[in-house]
């Protein structure tokens, strides 16, 4: 696509995206609901990253939606999209990675402070069957061991409390920890270290990460595309592990796999943090994004967005 | 209350190239179902997607329902589907091909996993729990139709019209996969939500369906049919005899039995195709042999 047609492009994702906003200073999902944590924290990151507007509108711009996420901090630091639902931690994530990028503005900072609090509290639960782990394993004596199995007993970040962790909350909130590095503490460097661990754990034996499990019923389960790229984002200082040299071939080989304007803007990011040329990715994603843009997700619109004007931000809010 | 009779209707339907629609008006005619001036909700299943496998309700079968609940009267129509395993929504639908349906007719799609929320008393309490968020566009609805694609399910026995529920549970509040509803026990999550949502009729896609380790990872079985009813327990019921497994031994049919339906085959009368014309035994993993007939 043209320069001058991708400048375009840009400019009406960014209208529609402000044209999108609620008077509470979010954004919802789809235009004209209520605003919530993550497409706020995404289309909040990908208006300021396309603009060239000075510090002074910048500050402007961001103060409404900043002041949503802050009124939706409850005691514990994390943010909620409605006072009586669960947290989201992918979510609370995003929104501290995005905090974590703006927090030269002083509220942004105090947010993020608290919010990086409740996420080291928050853990997803450990699933202990020694009864079954043991049969595993005894089925295993002779085989060919080609990969290791799910240790479920690692705790990272679940979607919601109480129940599982899963690939995309826990590369989020890992990315957020290491991008608040200066908030981190003990306990942080040990939720780092698990997280890291549990990734590695899951990622599928293909490469790549689906939602979170790398195998189910003896099968190998597939990866995806978006989860794969978000988990390279968050390990991208352990560029060597072995999960990631295998998860990166395989996002190298399938980043057209999946075109969605949230595939694609994700595979984009990723890759360019790991040295790739992504002209080939953000080609498609351009041809493609009407469609994306007839579907309407905002916080679709945003990554692709965010993707589209790499050239003016080269990524660094999702760099550690 | 579960009636002393449950109608259903099995359809011949050999392709999806078939006109589905009159398939679907003439069990809309058989059942005596009439939905003038109301507002329905077309609930297919889409859970993923892999070329050439049978893993979501086929294109033609929504647009065909779609197409003959406008015909019968209705004021509107949406569809609707929230992922369980994938949120990225516009690569689902094209990849599925319901988004050149939706398209082409028009349609009204909803995003289920990021719709607006509303905290729904539940209706039954298996789970443990007081109550669920569930989406606003499925709660204005006054008549959902559950649309499932007939599946082996490595856990719940059978993907049917029950279980094919679980996708109107939004992931943007309870995360991808739905592990809230594994964890609080996969049968208990399909009653309570089949009690609290009640929708008031099945559409099951039993052209192509999928046996083996379902509900993704199983194989294609051509069944040749269509199956309609508005008692849920009664047509998963009949349709777990089709693919050989015994509703009894299901555990969530046999919670249902006792409150939501009739699972009892006497208590099933069949106005279509009668169902042993297409009984079979579908492949099943080790894990739910012990659901066989």
């Amino acid at each position: 696509m043209p320069a001058l047609d991708r400048t375009a492009l840009v400019l009406r994702l960014r209208q529609r995206l402000r044209a999108a906003a609620n008077p509470d200073g979010g954004w919802p999902y789809y235009a004209g609901k209520a605003s919530r944590i993550e497409p706020t924290a995404w289309v909040l990151l990908a208006l300021t990253e396309s603009s060239d507007a000075g510090p002074a509108a910048r500050g402007q711009f961001i103060a409404p939606p900043l002041r949503l996420l802050e009124t939706r901090q409850r005691g514990d630091g994390l943010l909620l999209d409605n006072p009586q639902a669960p947290p989201n931690f992918t979510a609370n994530g995003v929104a501290a990675c995005v905090l974590a990028h703006l927090s030269d503005d002083a509220q942004a900072a105090s947010v993020l402070a608290r919010l990086v609090g409740g996420l080291v509290a928050a853990k997803g639960v450990a699933i202990r069957t020694p009864l079954l782990d043991a049969i595993a394993a005894m089925k295993r004596l002779g085989a060919p061991r080609t990969a290791p199995g799910q240790d479920n007993t690692l705790q990272a970040w679940p979607w919601i409390p109480d129940t599982f962790s899963w690939a995309e909350p826990t590369s989020w909130c890992l990315l957020a920890l290491k991008k608040a590095r200066g908030l981190r503490t003990q306990a942080a460097e040990a939720r780092v270290g698990e997280a890291e661990a549990l990734l590695a754990n899951r990622a599928c034996a293909s490469g790549g990460w689906n939602y979170g499990n790398a195998s189910a019923f003896a099968q190998d389960l597939r990866p995806y595309v978006p989860t794969t790229a978000v988990a390279l984002i968050a390990l991208q200082d352990r560029a060597a592990q072995p999960a990631v040299v295998r998860s990166l071939a395989f996002l190298d080989r399938s980043k057209l796999a999946e075109p969605s304007g949230f595939a694609l803007g994700l595979a984009a990011m990723a890759l360019s943090i790991y040295d790739r040329d992504v002209t080939d990715v953000e080609d498609r994603l351009a041809a493609d994004v009407e469609r994306a843009e007839r579907i309407g997700n905002l916080q679709t619109l945003a990554v692709a967005l965010y993707a589209l004007s790499s050239s003016r931000h080269q990524w660094k809010a999702m760099r550690v | 209350m579960v009636p002393a009779q449950s109608p259903m209707a099995i359809l011949p339907a050999t392709s999806y190239d078939a006109d589905l629609t009159d398939v679907i008006t003439r069990g809309l005619a058989l059942l005596g179902v009439s939905v003038t001036g109301r507002r329905v909700f077309l609930k297919p299943n889409m859970v993923e997607y892999e070329s050439h496998s049978a893993i979501n309700t086929h294109p033609h079968v929504v647009a065909a329902a779609a197409a003959a609940f406008a015909r019968a009267g209705a004021r509107e129509i949406v569809i609707g589907e929230g992922p369980g395993h994938r949120r990225d929504i516009e690569y689902l639908l094209a990849g599925t091909g319901l988004d050149d349906v939706l398209r082409e007719d028009g349609l009204r799609f909803v995003d289920l996993n990021h719709d607006d929320v509303r905290l729904v008393p539940l209706k039954s309490r298996f789970m443990g729990l007081d109550a669920l968020w569930l989406p606003v566009a499925l709660l204005q609805s006054d008549f959902i139709v559950s649309m499932p694609k007939l599946k082996t399910h490595h856990l719940a026995g059978l993907t049917a019209s029950m279980k094919n529920l679980f996708g109107v549970v939004p992931g943007a509040v309870y995360g991808w996969p739905k592990n809230l509803l594994h964890f609080k026990g996969i049968e208990h999550s399909i009653v309570d939500l089949t009690a609290t949502i009640r929708p008031q009729l099945a559409i099951v896609d039993g052209i192509v369906a999928m046996e083996g380790d379902g509900p993704i990872m199983g194989r294609p079985r051509p069944m040749g049919f269509v199956a309609m009813g508005s008692d849920l327990p009664a047509v998963d019921a009949t349709c777990a005899r089709i693919i050989g497994l015994d509703p009894a031994k299901v555990p969530y049919l046999s919670i249902a039995s006792r409150f939501l339906g009739n699972v009892d085959d006497a208590h099933v009368e069949q106005r279509g195709e009668h169902p042993a014309r297409y009984r079979t035994q579908f492949d099943v993993i080790e894990a739910i042999q012990k659901m066989r007939a």
